[in-house]
C-alpha cells in the first residue's frame, strides 16, 4: 500500500478534545503506552481521511464558529463567501459517514459520475468487508429488477418436494448480511421491488416463502445508501412516498473542483481506487459499530436545546381554515381531504405570513423524521466530541434530515420575491433559513426565558394524585389564565397551536380529576 | 486556541531559534508546535539546556536519559504549554539548578525560589503581586483570537478568568508562562456583578478598553 493513501494522521483530529488535560514527559516524547483512540477521534479519522484522500472534497458547507465568521461580499448579486472559524465539515462525506455511525438511511443524489456510489462503497470497506465484497453487493437500480433478483430464489428442488411453504428454503442473496447495503439508482427500480425494498429498509428483516431474514446482521447496525440522479421525482420509476420518507437523510453529492485536478491524473495513472487503500486502523469491526451507535444515542440534548426544538416543530402542523374543529386545523386534515394545502394558507387573508413560518410549507414534520433529526443531532455532537447536544448541532444536520420530507410553499412570497429566489431550487439553504427564523423569533418572543404553558406542563408531570380540590382548582384557572393570553393576542399561528391543545390536554386532566375528588366527596 | 501576544516572562526579548535539535528532542518538536507551543523559544530553551547539561559533563545523547526527558518537558512548559507545568516542576527536580535556568531563562539565584513555587501557576521570578502576567487575545488580522475589543471581562476565584469577546464567551486558562483561551458554552458565573467588581479570593485583576483587543492580566495587588 503506497504512503499517498495509507497516511493517517497521528495529530489529535480536533483540537481541544485534550482541553484542560495535563502533559507529561511521555506525551512529550510519544512514550505514553498506546491506547486505542476514542471511536469518535477514529471516526474524525476517518472522515479526514475521505474528504484529503479518497473522494477529494474540498468544501466546507456545515459550518460551525465559535465566534463571528469573516464575511465575503462576492459579486454584486448576493454571493456571499464566509469563513468560519471552528472546524467546519463537508456535507456529501460528513452525512454518509453519520449515517454509518447510526446505522440510518442515506440518500445521496447528483448527476452521474460525482462519487455517489464510490463513497458508498467506501462506507461499506470501513465497515470491515473487502472493497470487491462491497462493489458485488452493490445492488443496480433497473427497470426489470424483480422481487427474486433482490432478494433470493427459493432452491428448486424444495420447490418440487416440500409439503408446505414453510419448507422451502430461500437462497438469500449475500448483500442482505452485508452491515453496509448500497442501492444504486433506486429511482430506476419497478414499484413492486421497491416495495419489497421498503419492508427491508422499513422493518429490517426480508420474507420470502414464509421464511424471513434480519438483514441488521451480527452488530444489529445497518447503513443503507441509495444513489438518484435526481430528488424531484425524476427516473423511471417514481419512488414511493414510503421508501422516501424512510431516507433519514438526503445529501448532494458536490462537483468537483478543477483545483484538484492533479490527484485525477496521477488516479487515472496509476489506475487506482480509493476503496482498495482504506488504512487498516480506520475499519470499524461489529463490536465498534455497536460502540459506536451506543454512545451516540447516550449523548444528551439539554433542555433549552430541547425547547428551541419544540418551538421549531409547532410552526409547521397549523393552517388556519384547515379544518372546521380545533383540533383539525392541521395541513393533513386539508391534504388527506385532497385539496391544496398552497391554496388553503393563501386563502387566509388576514395572515402575516412574514411571521408565520409555518406558511412556508405545505405539510408538518413527521414523529419520525423528528425522531431522526435528534439522532442525527447527537451523532453530529459525538463527532465533534462536545459532550451535549447544541444548537449548532440541530442546525448542521437539520436541513439535511428534513430535506425531501419538510416541503416548500411554491405559492409563498418568499419564494418569488427578488431577495429569496434562490431558495426556491436550494433546499438545504431555504430549510437551514427556516431554523435560523424559528430561532430568532423564539428569542424575539423571549420564549428562552418566558415559558408558561411549560411551567404548567411540568407542574402536571409528577401526576395528580394527592392533589386537593383547591390546588386544582387554582391549576385549572392558570390554565385557562394561560389560553386567555393567547387569545388576547389576536393572531393565531402554529407555535401558538400546540401550546393550546397542551392547554386543552391539561384543562381534561384537571377537571376529570376534580370531578372525581368531588364525587368521592358525596 | 494558544496565542501569544505577550505573556511577561517572556519580555525579555525574541528569542534567536537556534534550529535542528538532536535526537530525541528534534522528534518531539512537531508535538509541541500541536499543543500550541512557541517552537523557537522551545528550540532555544532545550539548546540551552543541554548546553547546560553538557558543560557539567552530562551526556545528553541517551534516548531513555531521564535528564533529557525532564529537560525537554521543562522546555515545553517554557515554550508555552501551561499543561505541562506540573512535569516539568517535577522533572527539574532530577536537573542540576544551571540547567533550569538556562531553560527558564532566568539566573541560577533564582531556581530556587522557583522550585519552591511548584503550587503557584502565577510565579515568576521577579515577579510580585500588582505585575502584568500576560496581555490576552488580539486582533485576530494579526494573528489575535478576535474581530472586536473584548467587552466584558469576569474575574473569577484563584486564577478564574473568563472573557466576552465577539458575542461568545472564552476561558483564559494562564499561567506564568503561556496562555489557553477555550470557547465556553455558558455564561459564567458573575457575568451579571458590577463591572469591577471581582471575586474575594481572586488572585488576578484583569482590564479591557474599548480601543484595544487585549485584556491585561495582572496579579491582583
Amino acid at each position: 500500500m503506497s504512503d499517498r493513501w495509507s497516511h493517517v494522521s497521528s495529530s489529535p483530529t480536533r483540537s481541544g478534545a485534550d482541553q484542560g488535560a495535563e502533559l507529561d514527559a511521555d506525551d512529550l516524547f510519544g512514550t505514553a503506552a498506546p491506547v486505542a483512540p476514542p471511536l469518535d477521534e477514529r471516526l474524525r479519522q476517518a472522515y479526514f481521511w475521505l474528504v484529503n484522500r479518497a473522494v477529494i472534497s474540498p468544501f466546507y458547507d456545515v459550518e460551525f464558529s465559535r465566534d463571528a465568521p469573516l464575511s465575503f461580499e462576492l459579486g454584486d448579486a448576493g454571493a456571499r463567501l464566509e469563513l468560519a472559524t471552528d472546524q467546519s465539515y463537508s456535507s456529501n462525506v460528513l452525512l454518509p459517514l453519520l449515517t454509518f455511525a447510526v446505522g440510518g438511511r442515506c440518500l445521496l443524489i447528483g448527476g452521474p459520475g460525482r462519487g455517489k456510489t464510490t463513497l458508498a462503497v467506501l462506507m461499506g470497506v470501513l465497515a470491515g468487508d473487502e472493497p470487491a465484497a462491497v462493489r458485488t453487493a452493490v445492488v443496480q437500480g433497473q427497470p426489470q429488477l424483480t422481487v427474486s433478483d433482490l432478494v433470493g430464489a427459493p432452491l428448486p428442488r424444495d420447490l418440487v418436494e416440500a409439503e408446505s411453504l414453510d419448507a422451502v428454503r430461500v437462497a438469500w442473496r449475500g448483500w442482505l448480511a452485508r452491515p453496509v447495503k448500497i442501492v444504486d439508482e433506486y429511482n430506476r427500480i419497478p414499484t413492486k421491488t421497491q416495495s419489497a425494498l421498503l419492508t427491508m429498509v422499513a422493518e429490517g428483516y426480508v420474507e420470502s416463502y414464509d421464511q424471513q431474514l434480519r438483514t441488521a446482521g451480527e452488530s444489529g447496525v445497518d447503513a443503507w445508501y441509495f444513489t438518484a440522479n435526481d430528488d424531484a421525482g425524476g427516473g423511471t420509476f417514481p419512488v414511493i412516498q414510503a421508501l422516501r420518507d424512510r431516507m433519514d437523510v438526503t445529501v448532494a453529492a458536490l462537483g468537483f473542483n478543477s483545483r484538484f485536478f492533479g490527484e485525477l491524473v496521477a488516479r487515472v495513472e496509476r489506475g487506482e481506487r480509493p476503496e482498495d487503500h482504506v488504512p487498516p486502523e480506520l475499519r470499524f469491526d461489529a463490536e465498534g459499530r455497536r460502540s459506536m451507535a451506543a454512545e451516540i444515542r447516550a449523548v444528551p440534548v439539554p433542555a433549552p436545546v430541547l425547547r428551541r426544538l419544540e418551538f421549531f416543530t409547532s410552526h409547521f402542523e397549523f393552517v388556519q381554515h384547515g379544518g372546521r374543529a380545533f383540533e383539525y386545523r392541521t395541513k393533513d386534515t386539508v391534504a388527506t381531504a385532497g385539496a391544496s394545502v398552497a391554496e388553503v394558507i393563501e386563502s387566509n387573508g388576514g395572515a402575516d405570513l412574514e411571521a408565520d413560518l409555518g406558511a412556508q410549507t405545505t405539510n408538518s414534520i413527521s414523529v419520525r423524521a423528528l425522531q431522526t433529526l435528534v439522532l442525527y443531532a447527537k451523532a453530529m455532537a459525538w463527532f465533534r466530541g462536545v459532550a451535549e447536544v447544541t444548537h449548532d448541532d440541530v442546525a448542521a444536520v437539520l436541513p439535511f434530515v428534513l430535506r425531501g420530507k419538510l416541503l416548500p410553499n411554491p405559492t409563498h412570497p418568499r419564494f418569488e420575491g427578488e431577495l429569496d429566489r434562490e431558495l426556491a431550487t436550494d433546499a438545504v439553504a431555504w430549510l437551514r433559513d427556516l431554523w435560523r427564523q424559528s430561532s430568532a423569533q423564539f428569542a424575539t418572543l423571549r420564549r428562552d426565558r418566558e415559558d408558561p404553558v411549560g411551567r404548567l406542563l411540568a407542574e402536571a408531570a409528577p401526576g395528580l394524585e394527592g392533589l386537593d380540590a383547591l390546588t386544582t382548582s387554582r391549576r385549572v384557572t392558570a390554565v385557562e389564565s394561560a389560553i386567555g393570553a393567547i387569545a388576547a393576542t389576536g393572531k393565531l399561528y402554529g407555535r401558538d397551536y400546540d401550546d393550546l391543545l397542551a392547554l386543552k390536554y391539561l384543562h381534561q386532566r384537571y377537571t376529570n380529576y376534580l370531578r372525581w375528588l368531588e364525587s368521592s366527596r358525596r | 486556541m494558544m496565542r501569544h501576544p505577550g505573556v511577561s516572562a517572556n519580555d525579555a526579548g525574541v528569542v534567536a531559534d537556534p534550529g535542528a535539535l538532536p535526537e530525541p528532542l528534534a522528534a518531539t518538536v512537531e508535538r509541541v508546535a500541536t499543543w500550541g507551543g512557541d517552537v523557537a523559544r522551545y528550540r532555544a530553551a532545550a539548546a540551552a539546556g543541554l548546553a547546560a547539561l553538557d558543560a557539567a559533563g552530562h551526556d545528553a545523547t541517551a534516548a531513555t536519559d531521564a535528564a533529557v526527558r525532564a529537560l525537554g518537558t521543562l522546555a515545553a512548559w517554557r515554550s508555552g504549554i501551561p499543561a505541562f507545568r506540573r512535569s516539568a516542576h517535577e522533572g527539574a527536580g532530577a536537573l542540576p539548578d544551571a540547567a533550569v535556568a538556562a531553560v527558564l531563562g532566568i539566573g541560577v539565584a533564582a531556581v530556587a525560589d522557583w522550585r519552591a513555587a511548584a503550587d503557584d501557576p502565577l510565579f515568576w521570578p521577579g515577579t510580585g503581586p500588582g505585575d502584568e502576567i500576560v496581555r490576552v487575545g488580539g486582533f485576530r488580522g494579526l494573528g489575535g483570537a478576535w474581530t472586536a475589543p473584548p467587552a466584558q471581562v469576569v474575574v473569577g476565584a484563584g486564577e478564574d478568568l473568563a472573557v466576552r469577546a465577539d458575542g461568545a464567551w472564552w476561558r483564559v486558562e494562564l499561567d506564568a508562562v503561556g496562555v489557553r483561551l477555550h470557547a465556553l458554552e455558558s455564561v459564567p458565573l458573575g457575568a451579571d456583578a458590577p463591572a469591577g467588581a471581582a471575586h474575594p479570593d481572586a488572585r488576578l485583576e484583569a482590564a479591557i478598553a474599548p480601543d484595544s483587543y487585549l485584556v491585561t492580566v495582572r496579579r491582583r495587588a
